[in-house]
């Protein structure tokens, strides 16, 4: 598979960063046979260690197998990134112009998806003479039993496998004659296996007892999980044969049974004979302290991003376990204990090949460290051990110590410091030494005068608008002025008065009185005050009939007096000018 | 009456010894972190705080002597208090922006659009006082011009035309001080005080994990249920993360 991805032509490339993940999906192929496989690569990277899993579209046109899957997750400046990389083998089921569907991905910063990729699937390119496959393990010797128009068989490459080994099952298809539809396999439930696909699946001729078969294979890594006897079901393949004729005679109909006519594409069940393993245990002896179940072949080893750093940068470190084997379920490498590091513990990884028959992969154990202090550091070696089935026995693999470099100052060197030891732009202010005193915080949105404040304005705004109005009343309604300024006048009237009484001249005081009542009046009732008598005034019934017989009182009080000077005294005026005053206090409230 | 007399001069008496004690935890705290011996100033601050005396200089301290023992995340949580206390405390500011310097991680707060990072750059520059402030000056200017063109009644638009100004302010200054409200008084916020802790998909260690945060991360609080806490971090990630690994602030 390794050889297969160094290959890889990408001949569509569809991308989509919509959200945080970036995702592509390519295939290496748009043009194949039915049957013949394609193989699609879908890889999708963002930020974290995390990366959501792409939704794939409906592939029902195909059968679909996984092929592989790797994680790497890279730490650059504090910030995590990861890649995704996904593989899967394509068999179209069916001819003609298929679409394999946007792949989409969904994070909590939206959504991203890739371009639709257009196939197009034309008849069998050529069926595959017996393929150099037939010499893989897993191809059987001997031809099978069976015999008619369809059946199934599988086999195994070996029948007593240790625990944990890798047992490569064949199943084979023998068809003579067409379907009517595409045939439908159930796996059975492999109790006490895991199980991986070995695609691709293919296709040859093959004769047996003198017939000729379209053979269809399918490959599968099964790993027993325990010693003991153990049984591989059979699988079931329903079919619908087509009855009208055999695959490769076509002018068979005209030999068969009319009656058959109505049998035409009736299902049919497959099931080929149970195989039993006889598991192995793994062996006792020789068992290293620290195997942990894994059985393969494996290698180790340790590498750094970089051998020299400054304190507090992080250095990412990795331990890589590759082989072949079933990588998946081994154990987690038991790691080195950095007490001259902080550690994070960044995750694994690993990446799945099923290339040539065989499980393989990588498994990446992956932290980021970073030195506490300066100084050159060692991280220790990393032992692993495996059963290797080859050779029935355990081995032990491990790393060299690495050697890091690390320099300047950093968190745990400031710590030993007194005070500002970091020079340069930044550094860490000094404490405060004086006693603070007692810390009163002001809240002003929780504050009454704060708010209070913000009132005045709107008061100065609203007051504004009233002087507004009635300076626009006071100009075009004169009843209005008049009303509004006869205080302000009967006052001038009233202090002219008091100037004339304080001259002696008794007569004009008087008069002005006068003046200023009837002025005060004329301008409370919006009249003309030059014909405004007392007669006119007795009958203005505006005037309320409490009051009006004291203001005509009042003015031929005044009239009398001012045609007879010579009776006044200066005690008189003031007293009249004291009720004169009352006069208008009273025709102030009432008109 | 003399019995009174006598209370007063005990109570006036307690306050004075106390006061004082207090003042030399302070100063001995001091002596402490100029011969290193942060954990002991810790301690002295931390009586103070069991005290109850509550002072930005006091968290301030405190997040100076956390850093230099090497507790990120404590001293993240002190000069973020002291910042909550007096959001014009212009050195535990300093402080801060120097010690996340040393997070490991370094979350890259989520890009909302051009003009909402604007706004989330404007409205970060005062504390919620300066935009009230802002915003009753705005209102003030506003007010004067609109009396002032009650009052003329001369029919001039440059009144309105230099009203825009104030109500742009005071639109922007009062949106601003709604949020420093909101984020500094009303949002929880923490800081992770341990080395590392999960964020998980749910509250419990049975939710698949979701990213490993580290020491000295800082995130809203948006809710806790039973021994967890769910928080959003600046990039917009959610996730649940352990009470006890949780500093609030």
């Amino acid at each position: 598979m390794t050889g297969r991805i160094s290959t890889f032509l990408i001949l569509l490339f569809a991308a989509s960063a919509a959200s945080g993940a970036t995702i592509t999906a390519g295939v290496d192929k748009q043009e194949v046979g039915l049957g013949d496989p394609i193989t699609l690569r879908i890889t999708l990277s963002g930020k974290g260690g995390t990366l959501p899993e792409p939704t794939l579209p409906d592939l029902s046109a195909f059968d679909v197998y996984s092929s592989g899957r790797s994680q790497n997750i890279s730490i650059a400046s504090g910030a995590f990134s990861s890649t995704l990389d996904l593989t899967y083998i394509l068999i179209p089921k069916k001819l003609g112009d298929l679409i394999i569907g946007p792949v989409v991905v969904r994070d909590a910063e939206g959504m991203a998806s890739t371009e639709p990729i257009k196939i197009k699937v034309v008849q069998q390119s050529g069926i595959n003479t017996p393929s150099p496959q037939a010499q893989q393990p897993g191809r059987r010797s001997q031809p099978p039993e069976k015999t008619g128009d369809f059946f199934i068989d599988q086999v195994v490459d070996k029948a007593s496998p240790y625990a944990g080994e890798q047992v490569t099952l064949t199943f084979r298809f023998y068809q003579a004659i067409n379907l009517w539809d595409q045939p439908k396999l159930e796996w059975p439930k492999y109790v006490g296996f895991t199980v991986e696909d070995l695609p691709p699946n293919s296709r040859y001729y093959e004769t047996v007892r003198g017939r000729r078969y379209l053979v269809t294979e399918i490959k599968r890594a099964l790993f027993p999980l325990s010693a003991g006897r153990i049984t591989i079901d059979s699988p079931q393949l329903t079919i619908m044969p087509d009855d009208f004729g055999n695959a490769f005679d076509p002018f068979g109909f005209f030999d068969r049974d009319l009656r058959e006519l109505f049998k035409r594409g009736q299902p049919k069940v497959l099931t080929a004979n149970a195989i039993v393993l006889n598991v192995k245990p793994l062996p006792e002896r020789g068992r290293p302290a620290d195997f942990s179940g894994a059985v393969g072949k494996f290698s180790i080893k340790a590498q750094t991003d970089k051998d020299s750093v400054g304190v507090d940068e992080p250095i990412t470190l990795k331990f890589v376990l590759s082989g072949t084997g079933n990588i998946k379920s081994i154990s987690p490498v038991k790691l080195p204990e950095l007490p001259d590091f902080r550690v994070y513990d960044s995750g694994n990884t690993e990446s799945v090949s099923n290339a040539n028959l065989l499980v393989s992969g990588t498994r990446t154990f992956e932290q980021a460290i970073i030195p506490k202090t300066s100084g050159t550091f060692e991280v220790p070696p990393v032992s692993f051990s495996y059963f290797d089935p080859s050779f029935g026995a355990y081995k032990t693999i491990g790393t060299p110590p690495l050697r890091i470099k690390a320099s300047g100052e950093g968190l745990a060197d400031v710590g030993g410091a007194p005070k500002n030891i970091i020079s340069g732009k930044q550094s860490l202010g000094y404490i405060i030494t004086d006693f603070p005193a007692v810390h009163k915080s002001v809240d002003l949105s929780r504050s009454f005068w704060f708010w209070l404040l913000q009132v005045l304005p709107l008061g100065a705004v609203v007051a504004a608008l009233f002087y507004r109005e009635h300076t626009k009343k006071l100009l075009a309604d004169r009843g209005y002025a008049r009303r509004f300024g006869a205080a302000r006048r009967w006052r001038a009237i009233f202090k002219k008065a008091h100037e004339f009484m304080a001259k002696g001249d008794l007569a004009a005081s008087y008069a002005a009185l006068y003046d200023a009542v009837v002025g005060f009046v004329a301008d409370r009732l919006n009249l003309e005050k030059s014909g405004l008598t007392i007669d006119e005034l007795r009958g203005k019934t505006e005037i309320p009939e409490s009051i009006r017989g004291d203001l005509i009182s009042f003015l031929e009080h005044c009239q009398t007096a001012r045609f007879s000077p010579g009776g006044l005294e200066k005690g008189t005026v003031d007293q009249t000018l004291a009720r004169a005053e009352q006069v208008i206090v009273i025709l102030e409230k009432a008109l | 009456m003399r019995n009174l007399f006598f209370l007063l001069v005990l109570v006036l008496a307690s306050n004075s010894a106390y006061a004082f004690d207090s003042q030399a935890l302070w100063k001995e705290a001091a002596e402490f972190y100029d011969q290193g011996n942060y954990k002991a100033a810790i301690e002295d601050y931390g009586t103070l705080l069991d005290r109850g005396m509550e002072s930005p200089a006091l968290y301030y301290n405190l997040g100076n002597s956390y850093f230099k023992s090497g507790d990120l995340g404590h001293a993240i949580w002190g000069f973020r208090r002291a910042i909550l206390l007096d959001p014009g405390f212009k050195p535990a500011k300093a402080n801060l922006d120097y010690v996340r310097t040393f997070n490991t991680d370094q979350i890259a707060v989520k890009r909302r659009g051009f003009i909402l990072d604007i706004w989330d750059f404007l409205s970060g520059m005062l504390s919620a006082n300066g935009y009230l402030v802002l915003t009753a000056l705005a209102w003030w200017i506003a007010a004067a011009l609109i009396v002032y063109q009650v009052i003329r009644m001369n029919g001039a638009t440059w009144p309105y035309y230099l009203l825009i100004v104030p109500l742009v302010i005071i639109i922007f200054s009062a949106g601003s001080a709604g949020r420093r409200i909101h984020e500094d008084r009303l949002t929880r916020w923490g800081v992770l005080g341990i080395e590392t802790a999960d964020i998980r998909e749910g509250p419990g260690g049975e939710f698949n994990r979701v990213e490993v945060a580290h020491e000295g991360l800082e995130f809203k609080i948006l809710g806790s249920r039973e021994n967890s806490y769910l928080i959003q971090l600046g990039n917009g990630l959610t996730g649940w993360v352990d009470k006890e690994a949780v500093l609030e602030i």
